[in-house]
């Protein structure tokens, strides 16, 4: 995708620094990058078109995609701020508070994206919110 | 020689029903003009079928393509309208969906469940594109649907 089709979809990318850091691709989106996961698309759909963690709701509900994370070793927190140590998942849901996206933060402290088909992007939380996916719902964290 | 005056408008099986009936009876080669007449008729009143099935698949998944955005939501990928409306062309389009998948592998195995009813992908292989387009063109070659 283009970065202006990008902007078009999350405003205030265009306002902020962000960076295009992979070629698209279908072969994984938002949740498995943001798990860590490269090669399959994570979605609780029915099986076996899509990964979903075992014994985890294939339901497109904030708890499930929490759920999701907890089963491999997250839990809540209360914020993105960064912490030594830990690594964290941003929860992103639209207006009806249904799950869109999932954003994983780097040791730095900025995070990475994976836009659906398209690339990844390294950005700021602010710089995603209010577009196409709504805005920050939860967060998770685990230890590095 | 009689002759047979055959309702235009009749749909396909009307039109069957129309010359079963003793009273209607044609010759073997008026039942031959009938029938190419009605396929062209029924052509003619589905606007979509003025395409081939391979020029409508090959417009369907363009759209569908340009207007998934940055969604990562499968339910959104496979409830689009364009994707919707190439499950809507019907069984003839399957080899032109696992030939669309061989060259650019993509989130066509909903499409393709729903039109063969089968899925050749072990659960195992669960998201992992490759591997279920691997499993879905075997499946393909094995059923003589890849060119």
């Amino acid at each position: 995708m283009s970065r202006k089709a990008i902007e078009g979809a999350f405003p205030r990318l265009g306002r902020t620094n962000y960076s295009l850091t992979s070629p698209d691709s279908v072969e994984y989106n938002c949740v498995a990058w943001a798990a860590g996961d490269t090669s399959r698309f994570w979605w609780p759909f029915e099986r076996p078109l899509a990964y979903w963690p075992p014994g985890v709701d294939r339901r497109v509900e904030l708890e499930a995609f929490v759920e999701a994370f907890k089963s491999i070793g997250y839990e809540e927190c209360a914020d993105g701020n960064l912490e030594a140590g830990c690594e964290k998942v941003a929860l992103f849901a639209d207006a009806n508070g249904v799950p869109t996206h999932a954003a994983r933060q780097l040791p730095g402290g900025r995070w990475t994206s994976k836009l659906g088909q398209a690339e990844d992007i390294e950005h700021n939380i602010y710089g995603l919110e209010g577009g196409a996916y709504g805005e920050v719902t939860c967060y998770v964290k685990r230890t590095r | 020689m009689t002759a047979v005056c055959v309702p235009l408008s009749l749909p396909g099986a009307a039109s069957e029903a129309w010359r079963s009936s003793p009273s209607n009876a044609v010759s073997t080669a008026s039942a031959a003009v009938l029938e190419q007449w009605t396929d062209a008729s029924i052509q003619f009143t589905r606007p979509i079928s003025r395409l081939s099935t391979r020029e409508a698949f090959a417009g369907l998944a363009e759209t569908w393509r340009e207007e998934r955005g940055f969604t990562s939501s499968l339910h959104e990928l496979v409830l689009s309208q364009s994707y919707q409306q190439v499950i809507a062309l019907g069984p003839d389009v399957v080899p032109y969906i696992l030939d669309e998948l061989r060259r650019r592998p993509d989130h066509w195995f909903w499409a393709l469940s729903v039109l063969t009813g089968v899925n050749p992908v072990p659960d195992d292989e669960a998201g992992n594109v490759r591997a279920m387009t691997d499993a879905w063109l075997q499946w393909g070659e094995q059923e003589g649907l890849l060119p």
